[in-house]
């Protein structure tokens, strides 16, 4: 795997998965219908090459109103289904509205799946606001900063989380703005993790 | 650069109703994996 970094970009080249090329699908689809969307936890690491595969990736796109999510999900439903409903207004009022994340996987499979979530704090509308575009392999993805998301796993604390946390650490130790990491790690109350799992 | 207003209890109720969504996807799925057969 080879990764480089700008201040506006970084470009990863490695073998693409099955599950790669499950969100670079997905999120090519998001992106023509001009849905601003970032990709946060778990497939951050693995993007970067964390040796663990996932049930889910979890998606937060901006708020749409009701007629933009039916285009989107005309768009997404010849090759992707929404698994917990077959009703976009159900998707839309029922769920995305409410704070619940809806899952789309390919037709006929259960995982993995997009688990699509709308903006539901200020911290989600910052990192919409602020996700870093990746190229893997020259094919775009948007994510969380690695400055948020390593301190937001250690935030969720599992065995796993803290394996993510210090891989996507290690890996991009010297493009991260350090002063902003601290401020993440003070606001999430982790700086004794960082310190203890991560230095 | 102005960072967001983090609300750390509301952060943990979130956690815990995600935790409660996964393991419902994960009676889901097991029905999913049973109709397979």
């Amino acid at each position: 795997m080879r990764i480089s970094f700008d201040r506006e970009k970084m470009v990863i080249e490695r073998d693409t998965t099955s599950l790669d090329r499950f969100v670079q699908d997905f999120a090519a689809l998001l992106q023509v219908h001009g849905v601003l969307y970032v990709i946060v936890s778990g497939y951050v690491s693995i993007l970067f090459g964390r040796s663990r595969s996932s049930e889910d990736v979890d998606i937060i796109i901006e708020h749409l109103d009701r007629g933009r999510f039916l285009t989107l999900w005309n768009a997404l439903h010849p090759r992707f289904e929404c698994i917990i409903t077959e009703n976009a207004d159900t998707a839309w009022g029922e769920y995305l509205l409410k704070g619940t994340a809806v899952r789309f996987s390919e037709n006929g499979k259960a995982i993995p799946n997009v688990e699509l979530s709308f903006p539901a704090d200020p911290l989600d509308r910052w990192t919409l606001e602020h996700r870093k575009e990746v190229f893997l392999n020259r094919i775009p993805l948007h994510i969380s900063p690695p400055e948020l998301q390593i301190p937001f796993k250690l935030f969720l604390g599992s065995e796993k989380d803290i394996e993510d946390a210090r891989h996507l650490y290690r890996t991009l130790k010297t493009s991260l703005d350090a002063e902003l990491l601290r401020q993440f790690n003070r606001k999430l109350k982790v700086e004794g993790l960082f310190n203890k799992y991560l230095r | 650069m102005n960072l967001p207003e983090i609300d750390l209890d509301e952060l943990r109720r979130r956690k815990e109703r995600n935790f409660q969504e996964r393991l419902k996807f994960i009676d889901f799925y097991v029905e999913w994996l049973k109709g397979q057969r």
